[in-house]
């Protein structure tokens, strides 16, 4: 997997592109819009990371001249613009994500192995062990045994079976199922998982969620 | 109400007015009495010059020597001369002794006239006191004085002639004026005021306008279309004002989201440093809480995090404080229905009581709508609903409810932790202020200080209150009020 990151700020990309090197993606990085775009005429990313505030060229100019170039990699936009307007603006103009600094890279990882993996296609039927997920029909089962879950726990299960087997951060699962930002989310994050627990893992059962320390949470067999 | 320059416009106009019309009336009294007195002096010097005339041809030293025969001289002299009846006339010698008088005066006192002819006859011209007045049954009275020297003899003549109802005349233009003053000034002052109003209402305007946008929205302006030529320039100045004030007020806006923003980069780098110095972060854990065995694990780097951590919270909270006070009325906004949010956060703020153990309890009156931005008011019930959890101890209660009262939304947040001391009450909103850590606060980071401040600049942004009441002791309510959506028609049922 090839990835790109376009960062100007000199010690985010190095901490950026190791960080995703680590992870054996090979990582090029651009510090202008110029530089980003004359890499992608010549080379072919899986993915691009992409900061907004750019000398030049900024993010919002190089996004739209990707897509307009038919270009469909998955683009995650960085920005340290925390306002709504700004990350509006990233997802109209055909960026697949969005991430606000300051970040953990953890939270940069997961963000790009759910970018890489959205290609594939996803099943009907979401199943993990013997726990199943109709999106359609909204039943959930352990088993045979019927599970009643709240239309939040409901969301919050369906996200984390989406990505089963890879670890989803708080604030990817709040982004994706609350529909506001609070840095208290996280602790509230904390109570829905527990109530997801106690419905679907009885006692005898084999444990389906499993929290990942410094990430967030799994769900796998 | 005597305070407003309306009425003090009105009174000052009303007093020159007062002042005007008495002057007016006592000028037109004393010249209309002048004039009613004085206008039958011609005639009646005419009249004594020729009684005068007469007296002289007829008179001889003969008759001048016996008064009965000066009395029937005279007598002949006025058939002569003619005029009327009503003439009284009198001769006097040069000592006063009365020589004859006609036969209408008979009855009344012998000294009348007698010190005015005194006063004539001393006066060098004579001019001045030629004239007196007298009152007498038939009325008041004009009398002339004309030496006549016949005869050999120095007599005085004096004609009188009754001037009529000169005086009721004059009672009734004083009547008059007395009443009808009063009566003018009171139509002028109502209709003063009405001009007052109508002059003043141009301000009234702008003061209305100014309170409107001081409140809420800076960006508004004063509209400069049809407003007079004197007022305009005033408009204009205070619009510039205005635009000065944005502008600082945006610029501000501008320096805390820059530092902000340049904040975060570093702090990125760190916290991502000091994560990968740290060992075994990511590895996996059952429980996900912390473990005795981190403690043992490079405490500097661990502290060193935990403060990474804080400033990025704080960094954080200070761009959506740099947000806060944008106006509620901006395009794109929406009357928000208070109970639909409430639902969506409260299912949040519930899990976070539970996540501490202490019980939350919401009452959603449903149709209550307001103006403004639902993000920022979300944050409102958030932030007020994170600072109850934060000082309600284990075990205790928090309430939340909202409510149409009148003209105003109202959202309650009670909760029974220790309350606010009354020496703190005035800071808590500010900026940075931080309570002392209440009792079991294990659960959550310390807070960053801004939460209500935020929460105080959004309610005022959307033209609302923040206040808060507080039993030491027994726990505190945050009370916000918002006015209601105008175009609300709202029947407030209550929801369990």
């Amino acid at each position: 997997m090839r990835l790109l990151v376009v960062e100007d700020e000199p010690r985010l990309a190095a901490y950026v592109s190791e960080g995703l090197a680590a992870e054996a993606y090979d990582v090029d990085v651009a510090a202008t819009g110029e530089e980003a775009l004359a890499r992608v005429s010549r080379t072919t990313y899986d993915l691009i990371v992409l900061d907004i505030m750019l000398p030049g060229r900024d993010g919002f100019d190089v996004c739209r001249e990707l897509r307009a170039a038919r270009l469909a990699m998955p683009i995650l936009m960085l920005s340290a613009r925390g306002l709504t307007a700004d990350r509006v603006t990233g997802l109209d103009l055909g960026a697949d994500d969005y991430l606000t600094k300051p970040f953990e890279i953890e939270e940069l990882r997961a963000r790009v192995r759910a970018l890489l993996r959205r290609r594939e296609p996803t099943a009907l039927l979401l199943a993990v062990d013997t726990l199943t997920l109709d999106p359609i029909t909204r039943v959930v089962k352990r088993g045979a045994r019927r599970v009643e879950l709240t239309p939040k726990e409901f969301a919050l299960l369906e996200y984390l079976m989406r990505h089963a087997g890879h670890a989803v951060t708080r604030a990817m699962i709040a982004e994706h199922v609350w529909n506001f930002t609070w840095d208290r989310l996280t602790n509230v994050i904390d109570v829905f998982i527990k109530h997801l627990r106690e419905k679907l893992e009885a006692p005898g059962e084999r444990k389906l969620i499993h929290a990942v320390r410094g990430v967030g949470y799994v769900i796998r067999p | 109400m005597i305070d407003t320059l309306r009425w003090r416009l009105t009174l000052w106009s009303l007093g020159f007015l007062a002042l005007s019309l008495t002057l007016f009336a006592v000028l037109l009294y004393v010249s209309l009495a002048r004039t009613l007195y004085h206008h039958h002096d011609d005639e009646l010097a005419h009249e004594a010059s020729a009684l005068g005339a007469g007296l002289r041809e007829r008179l001889t030293a003969r008759d001048a020597a016996s008064d009965e025969a000066l009395a029937a001289v005279v007598e002949l002299v006025r058939d002569d001369v003619g005029g009327s009846s009503a003439r009284y006339v009198m001769l006097r010698d040069a000592g006063g002794k009365l020589l004859y008088r006609s036969a209408s005066l008979r009855d009344l006192q012998p000294s009348l006239g007698l010190e005015e002819m005194f006063v004539h006859a001393t006066e060098e011209t004579g001019e001045r006191s030629r004239f007196f007045d007298a009152e007498l049954d038939a009325g008041p009275t004009r009398f002339i004085c004309e030496p006549v020297s016949a005869g050999g003899r120095q007599v005085y003549l004096q004609v009188g002639i009754v001037l009529g109802d000169v005086r009721p005349m004059l009672a009734s233009v004083r009547t008059l004026s007395w009443t009808l003053i009063p009566l003018v000034l009171i139509i002028t002052s109502f209709g003063g005021l009405v001009i007052a109003r109508r002059a003043l209402r141009p301000i009234a305007r702008i003061e209305a306008t100014l309170q409107a946008i001081q409140a809420t929205d800076l960006s508004r302006r004063i509209d400069e279309r049809g407003t007079d030529r004197e007022l305009r320039q005033l408009t204009v100045t205070l619009n510039g004002l205005l635009e000065r004030l944005e502008r600082a007020f945006a610029s501000m806006r501008e320096f805390a989201a820059d530092v902000s923003h340049q904040l975060q980069t570093p702090l990125t780098v760190m916290q991502g440093t000091l994560t990968r110095a740290l060992p075994d972060e990511a590895a996996t854990d059952e429980s996900g809480a912390s473990t005795p065995a981190d403690a043992s694990r490079d405490p500097v780097l661990r502290g060193l995090r935990d403060n990474v951590h804080e400033m990025i919270a704080i960094v954080s909270a200070l761009q959506t404080l740099s947000v806060a006070d944008l106006p509620a009325r901006r395009p794109g906004n929406a009357p928000v229905d208070l109970a639909r949010m409430c639902a969506s956060v409260m299912e949040a703020v519930v899990a976070l009581g539970e996540a501490k153990g202490v019980e939350v309890r919401h009452d959603c009156a449903s149709g209550v709508r307001v103006w403004g931005d639902e993000v920022r008011l979300k944050q409102v019930l958030l932030n007020l609903g994170d600072n109850a959890i934060k000082f309600t101890p284990p075990g205790g209660l928090v309430r939340i409810a909202i409510e149409a009262d009148g003209r105003w939304a109202t959202l309650r947040v009670e909760d029974t932790g220790p309350g606010v001391p009354l020496e703190d009450v005035p800071k808590i909103f500010r900026r940075f202020y931080r309570a002392p850590q209440p009792p079991g606060a294990g659960a959550g980071p310390p807070g960053t200080g801004l939460g209500l401040a935020i929460a105080r600049r959004i309610v005022d942004a959307h033209g609302g209150t923040i206040g808060v009441e507080s039993t030491p002791g027994v726990g505190a309510r945050f009370t916000v009020r918002l006015p209601l959506a105008d175009d609300d028609p709202r029947e407030p049922t209550r929801r369990a």
